[in-house]
């Protein structure tokens, strides 16, 4: 049903939320008897039953509110007429929804709504789509008695201060949708309705939208019932004709939209009712920031050169790769297959990643293929595996509403994740008790009606010894789940943790002297999080891009097995990934040693149904890393790359390493978008189609697999896993999928955890959450429930692992005495390629500094001053933010900007198991400067040079 | 040394109580400071050993102490006013000092709740539904079964809230209460606190009671041990009438904007930050020690009228000659308050109409003067008795321009949530001053792209049909009854007095 | 790397730490990387362990 584009119509809304209960209750609506879970509203049983009652107030995303007093109805033995969205229906209740009294009632409603609206409703932008007017029609209102003399709100000024929507006070009904749609959904509280009265208006707290707290999550507008809050894209387009269902491609949410178009012309994105990841909720990129796909940077022609100092040259998909093709013979002749590589992009769909990774494989015949997994959630992948049994979260997002108690760990969710933490601020709201371990004071640490319990402010790379204290509170306090140990967890491996934990140099007194946090602090944090009944954790890139990230993610999940929090709903181990579909380049074998659903390469059998499917024979050895070909790459013995959407000069840490091995290569061939900061050094540049132009499934944070739709014809004409498998067959390998569904397939085929996936079956169901096989043919929204996944020995029971705390060697010393920790802001989306590409940029220009104030005045520093920040691998400068949301003797910045490089500053140091880089810990000193460093000088001209263009011949 | 009592109560101190106190003290008497008989004309009233002067000034002092002063009453006990009463609620008025726990526990103060401590939750509860009590802010729902429905709810946290926001015109006997008996309404919350199991409690005076607010919050500090293990808390309004209206006065206390909530849910189950919670008025909770006393709930059940049972504390006020509380068992006319106790106006003219229960209150012509006091009788006639509010009018007073400040009211006060009080007030007081001028023509309606506009003016009878159809939507469509009352002194206007309306 | 490897591992003690570090390094480096390693005498006493455990298991 959703594989057909939709002709346009607003999504069903039924009035009020739908009430869970196991008890039914009947009644009668207008005679028709029906039967409703209790705690329904009279007028959702209504909408059900399929008789709307007219409404403004009430939408089913939000609390029955009672305020526009539309939907009054009759019921027997009741007196008067109550609201039918905040009346609860009742066994045997008799109700009426149109009589001559309601019919007057709600048209003398209407009227008095109506005597303070514009009356021109055929030129308005929400001109058959507003459900003022669908109501004003239901109730057969045909004059305003009251003539149009009267006090009005006529002539309030708009607000257009934010770039994607408007405010029009004069279309505003003060139905309050907006504001309990910031604070009911967001969670941001940014609207109020200031004065009282026939004064009350809708306010940003007396501010303009763009000057507010609003952080444009798009959900007042969609809950406006009017033009009043609207896409100004509405108004430059009109209303759209049809509708697409698909998938956001910012981060690892996995928000569901309805892509809403005039023929080939989007219109909006509005977020997707029935998205199980959002439930109809969405965030400022995926709602707003799609306008990067029709930008005039976008590259849409093939371009080679023979040098990378030389300008490019445009020329048609065929001499292109034609170019590349016989350049990767030509080196694989020369230097092996194990010279040759490819990188899978996170960005790009599960059939996408799962092309390049098998081009690599099958074609060049090495396993030198890796994905920016590597440097960002591969602890992830090994900590859980290593635990658990296997490489992903626990639970599904609505899982946080049974928590009772939230540990967020080395996250920024409102920033990072702005949509999951939505959710959980509903939870926190609702009496959950949450726990924040992070350097720097995050919003979740003290935002409007949400307060952590704690806030352990640690020093920068101490995740370790943290969660070792905790784990010692809870054991030698006694707060372990005993009974869960026995029943589910290794026994001799958890006993040999415990005494590890045990150790007095393990108290949290003991270990105050590393991580920073007050003893009493941290011991009340655990007894917290093993004292109630549901503890659920969540972390991010925070806990990863350490050194020891893999055992900190080991020490998580030691953590939620020790209380017992792993196996239902509200409990266990959450990772939140950081791109949209980092979770499917891993599950899809994107890295060097195993293939797609975690086998290791050197399985014989594993391997064995590979090559009987792909008709080759694959290298049993592990191939190389990121890191390890950029070494490989200088020392001669590695020379040409496929990337595959990822820009790994820019996001990659050392810059000048990473730099340094592209220019060694003979061959690059970039396949993006646009010419990003690693094409500077390709050779080949092949244009990338985006997210709404392909076809095919990304993969979120809870494993749960969603369909991205091609909305519109690409751009370049090709979607890129047709550019994939064009760059296969002019290697010579006979690739024949004719649709990406087929790619599904074999995926399916050979990947036991995919085996019941489907393109035809994720178009029926919506969504679904690996594992789905025979045994579970409907997917898993929470793994673990009755037992561990079996690992390679078939027990499939937890293990503990002795996670010691190992420091970083990167130290903190005289000439570099501050500690830098970097992380994302909320308009921008990592390395920015599609955020600094659209409006967003208005809130956040560039790249900050933030600094704490006595580390500020200490270096003559003040808001906005450009700074040096130097570390021994680099330096680059910014401007500073004096701020106490960093502790003294700690600097934060994100890396959203080019300009800015924050990683030329980053050092090569690097998790111990999966070489996941240390973004989150360098060694930097600050010092005021008056201009760009010589670095960002000349990296401005060298990317000037290497992205000239020739004039066509 | 002679000793004279003097009020001060606010009313007492406005008309001068403080400086006639002070002429007695400098003329060498003892002054105790005592709770208001609610005799307002007779303000300021001194007592000197059980005969009272009034209303009195400086200049009567030697007169009052020489016993030759003209201000003499008599025995104030016996005066007429007070002797047709009979005073369950404002028993202590006039007779204790406010702030004195002696003389509270002299007059059988604490009486109620050590007995409803000794006979326990169930048993209060089934006491106050025994007594007949229904709230006195006016809706009339009866107390017992709130208290019940609060007792019954399972949640951790509960909480008694009293309602003192006291903003209808001509009120004042919560203000009276709290300023006179305030230990009364504290025992009272005790024994709500005790019967549904609240530990907190909090009693929100609106901001124009200063003097309430610190009687309150001194008599809070004093009863503290008295009361314990509940705790109150004198919280102060903001100004705004409708936060006199429970959901309101949730929000207002939780910080939030006054704006009322819809029900359900009730407060008595997700009231104060979501948890089950009595509130009351000051009235309501203060007739409770006398209910829960030996053989008060039957006593207390025995009088009034119909369903309305017990006794109402009647606020005399407006164009009236002997104004003041007076408080009697349900089921008194209106002839009998306003003409033989209120002695008729104080103008002196003929009475055109009384206002009861507020400005929200139907306005009754002297025809109806044989309506008894009791909520459904009031009910039956369109009209309410809200707090017990009696505003007297003379002949003067122009219908419709009372009818226009019902609706000028509304929109003043209006939350402004809902459609009908928010926009339907201000296109009352439009409508009704179209009614008064004569429509106007409407230029936008004139216009030819106006297609379903009239061609013509509206004439009077159709404004007058839109003004009773506006009224039905606000009284059936309004969220809370700021809305859904404000028709009745429009209507009652409109039908009684129809030649005001032009 | 190898260094780092076996720091992690060396809680487990002497030779356990050993094997593991190995089984690590198996799993995750590629062959060439491995033999590249040449004289790994400098390497911690785990790590040099680790990798004398590699060679003979070829």
């Amino acid at each position: 049903m959703l594989t057909e584009p939709q002709p346009y119509a607003p999504q069903a809304d039924f009035g009020t939320p739908e009430a869970v209960s196991e008890t039914m209750v009947a009644l009668t609506i207008d005679g028709r008897r029906l039967t409703v879970p209790a705690g329904t509203s009279v007028m959702r049983a209504a909408a059900l039953a399929g008789g709307a009652i007219p409404r403004l107030c009430a939408t089913d995303s939000l609390a029955a509110f009672g305020s526009c007093r539309l939907c009054l109805v009759e019921i027997d033995g009741m007196k008067g007429t109550p609201a039918s969205c905040t009346t609860p229906v009742a066994e045997g209740m008799a109700v009426r929804t149109q009589t001559p009294r309601l019919q007057r009632l709600r048209r003398g409603v209407m009227e008095l709504t109506i005597s303070d609206h514009p009356l021109d409703c055929l030129t308005c932008s929400a001109s058959n789509d507003c459900e003022l007017q669908d109501a004003a029609a239901q109730v057969g209102l045909r004059d305003v008695r009251y003539g149009y003399a009267g006090a009005n709100h006529l002539d309030a000024a708009a607000d257009a201060s934010n770039p994607y929507f408007a405010f029009d006070p004069a279309k505003c009904i003060v139905c309050s949708r907006c504001v309990r749609a910031c604070d009911e959904v967001q969670g941001t509280f940014a609207l109020t309705i200031a004065g009282r009265g026939f004064d009350s208006q809708v306010s940003p707290g007396g501010e303009s939208f763009l000057g507010s707290e609003c952080v444009s999550c798009g959900a007042c507008v969609a809950a406006c019932p009017t033009a009043a809050l609207e896409e100004k894209s509405i108004a430059a387009i009109g209303k759209p004709e049809r509708a697409v269902i698909t998938t956001c491609a910012y981060c690892g949410v996995g928000c569901a939209f309805r892509a809403e178009l005039r023929g080939e012309q989007l219109v909006r994105m509005v977020p997707w009712k029935d998205g199980k990841a959002n439930h109809g909720h969405s965030c400022v990129k995926g709602r707003f920031a799609w306008g990067y796909a029709h930008h005039r940077d976008r590259i849409t022609t093939p371009m080679i050169r023979e040098r990378i100092d030389q300008p490019w040259r445009e020329v048609g998909w065929d001499e292109a790769l034609g170019f590349a093709a016989a350049r990767l013979k030509e080196i694989k002749a020369r230097h092996g297959a194990q010279a040759l590589g490819g990188i899978t992009s996170s960005r790009c769909t599960n059939e996408e990643t799962f092309l390049v990774q098998k081009l690599v494989r099958a074609g060049f015949g090495s396993n030198n293929v890796d994905t920016c997994a590597r440097v960002c959630h591969s602890p992830t992948g090994y900590g859980l595996k290593a635990t658990f049994g296997t490489s992903a979260g626990t639970q599904d997002f609505d899982s946080v509403m049974a928590a009772d108690v939230i540990l967020v760990i080395g996250a920024n969710p409102t920033d990072a994740h702005p949509v999951f933490a939505s959710r959980l601020k509903q939870r926190l709201r609702q009496g959950a008790k949450l726990i924040v371990v992070d350097p720097r004071r995050i919003d979740l640490v003290r935002s409007p009606h949400v307060a952590a319990a704690h806030h352990l402010a640690l020093q920068p790379g101490t995740n370790v010894a943290v969660l070792t204290a905790m784990a010692h509170v809870i054991v030698t306090e006694g707060l372990v789940d005993e009974g869960f140990i026995a029943a589910r967890c290794e026994r001799d491996e958890y006993q040999d943790w415990a005494r590890f934990v045990c150790e007095p140099r393990h108290s949290p007194e003991a270990l105050a002297a590393v991580t920073r946090v007050p003893a009493g602090d941290l011991r009340a944090a655990a007894r917290l999080f093993a004292s109630q009944r549901n503890g659920a954790i969540y972390y991010g890139l925070g806990v990863t891009e350490h050194s020891q990230g893999s055992s900190t993610v080991m020490a998580i999940a030691n953590l939620a097995m020790a209380t017992g929090n792993i196996g239902r709903a509200g409990v266990g181990v959450n990772p939140l990934r950081g791109q949209n579909n980092v979770q499917g380049a891993c599950d899809m074998g994107s890295f060097p040693h195993e293939l797609s659903g975690y086998r290791h390469i050197s399985d014989g059998a594993t391997r064995a149904l590979f090559e009987k499917d792909w008709g080759v024979a694959l290298d049993p050895d592990p191939g190389l890393r990121i890191p390890d070909m950029l070494d490989a790459a200088r020392d001669g013995s590695f020379r040409a790359l496929y990337i595959q959407g990822e820009d790994i000069l820019q996001s990659d840490p050392d810059t000048h390493h990473v730099a340094a091995g592209l220019a060694a290569m003979e061959c690059v061939i970039v396949h993006d978008l646009f010419l990003n900061e690693t094409a500077s050094y390709a050779h080949v540049f092949l244009p990338g189609s985006s997210f709404l132009e392909k076809t095919g499934t990304f993969t979120n944070a809870e494993r749960r697999i969603q369909m991205v739709r091609r909305v519109m014809t690409p751009a370049n004409g090709l979607e890129d896993w047709e550019v994939t498998q064009a760059l296969a067959r002019a290697l010579g390998l006979d690739w024949r999928y004719d649709s990406s569904a087929a790619i599904m397939d074999e995926i399916a085929r050979l990947t036991p955890s995919f085996a019941g996936v489907s393109h035809e079956r994720l178009d029926a169901e919506g969504s679904l959450q690996w594992p789905v096989d025979a045994a579970h043919p409907d997917g898993s929204p929470v793994m673990h429930v009755d037992g561990f996944v079996p690992g390679p020995n078939g027990k499939g029971r937890g293990k503990f692992v002795v996670t010691d705390y190992i420091p970083t060697d990167e130290r903190t010393g005289l000439r570099f005495p501050l500690l830098l920790t970097t992380g994302r802001i909320l308009s921008q989306y990592n390395v920015g390629a599609q955020t600094r590409r659209t409006d967003n940029s208005i809130w956040h220009e560039e790249d900050l500094l933030e600094i704490h104030p006595t580390d500020a005045e200490s270096r003559g520093l003040a808001e906005g001053d450009r700074a040096r920040l130097a570390s021994r691998t680099g330096e680059t400068t910014l401007r500073v933010h004096v701020t106490e949301r960093v502790a003294p003797g700690v600097v934060y910045t994100t890396f959203h900007h080019p300009a800015t490089q924050a990683n030329v500053v980053t050092t090569d140091y690097s998790d111990w198991a999966t070489n996941c880089p240390e973004y989150k810990v360098t060694a930097v000193q600050v010092t005021p400067s008056n201009g760009p460093s010589a670095w960002q000088e000349d990296y401005a001209d060298l990317t000037a040079r290497a992205r000239r263009i020739a004039p066509a011949a | 040394m002679t000793t004279v009592r003097i009020s001060d109560d606010a009313l007492a101190r406005a008309c001068g109580a403080d400086a006639l106190a002070q002429a007695f003290a400098v003329a060498g008497c003892t002054v105790e400071r005592v709770s208001s008989w609610g005799m307002h004309w007779l303000e300021p009233l001194v007592e000197v050993d059980g005969l009272g002067f009034g209303p009195a000034t400086a200049a009567d002092v030697p007169g009052i102490l020489a016993g030759l002063s003209d201000k003499a009453i008599g025995r104030i006990g016996e005066h007429r006013f007070l002797a047709r009463q009979q005073r369950l609620t404002f028993a202590r008025a006039g007779r204790t000092r406010p702030l004195s726990l002696g003389d509270y526990a002299a007059t059988h103060g604490w009486e109620g709740l050590a007995r409803a401590r000794a006979i326990g939750p169930q048993a209060i509860i089934a006491e106050v539904i025994a007594s007949g009590l229904r709230g006195r802010g006016g809706a009339g729902f009866p107390a017992g079964i709130k208290l019940r429905t609060v007792a019954e709810a399972q949640a951790p946290r509960k909480f008694v809230v009293c309602n003192a926001d006291e903003g209808d015109s001509g009120t004042f006997a919560d203000r009276m209460l709290m300023e006179g008996d305030p230990f009364a309404l504290i025992e009272g919350m005790a024994i709500a606190a005790h019967a549904v199991g609240a530990e907190a409690g909090y009693v929100y005076v609106r901001s124009e009671y200063p003097h309430a607010v610190a009687k309150m919050r001194a008599a809070c500090t004093l009863a503290a041990p008295r009361i314990a293990p509940l705790h109150i808390e004198v919280r102060v309004g903001a100004g705004a009438y409708v936060c006199g209206e429970e959901t309101s006065l949730l929000n207002s206390l939780e910080g939030k904007r006054g704006e009322v909530r819809a029900k359900p849910p009730l407060p008595a189950l997700a009231g104060l930050f979501g948890c089950p919670t009595v509130v009351n008025n000051v009235l309501t909770l203060a007739a409770l020690p006398h209910i829960l006393s030996e053989g008060g709930a039957a006593h207390y059940a025995g009088l009034g009228h119909g369903r309305s049972r017990g006794t109402m504390p009647i606020q005399l006020a407006g164009n009236i000659r002997h104004g003041g509380l007076f408080e009697v068992p349900f089921g008194i006319t209106l002839d009998e308050l306003v003409n033989t106790i209120g002695g008729g106006t104080a103008s002196g003219r003929a009475v055109k109409a009384v206002q009861v229960g507020g400005p929200l209150g139907a306005y009754i012509p002297p025809s109806r003067f044989d309506l008894p006091f009791d909520y459904e009788a009031y009910a039956a006639a369109d009209a309410l008795i809200g707090h017990g509010g009696v505003v007297v009018f003379d002949e003067r007073v122009d219908m419709a321009r009372m009818a226009r400040f019902a609706m000028e009211f509304c929109a003043a006060e209006s939350c402004g949530k809902c459609t009908p009080c928010r926009i339907g007030s201000t296109r009352g007081v439009e409508l009704l001053d179209r009614i008064a001028t004569g429509a106007a023509p409407d230029a936008l309606a004139a216009l030819p792209q106006m297609r379903n506009a009239p061609r013509g003016l509206r004439g009077r009878a159709d404004d007058i049909a839109l003004l009773e159809e506006l009224c039905e939507t606000m009284q059936y469509g309004s969220l809370c009854a700021l809305g859904g009352f404000t028709p009745f002194p429009v209507l009652s206007a409109l039908r009684h007095w129809p030649q005001d309306f032009g | 790397m190898a260094n780092q490897i076996a720091a992690n591992f060396a809680i487990a003690g002497g030779e356990a730490a050993a094997r593991a570090t190995a089984e690590h390094i198996r799993q995750f480096w590629n062959s060439r990387m491995i033999a590249a390693m040449g004289d790994t005498s400098g390497l911690d006493p785990i790590a040099a362990a680790a990798f004398a455990q590699l060679r003979i298991d070829g």
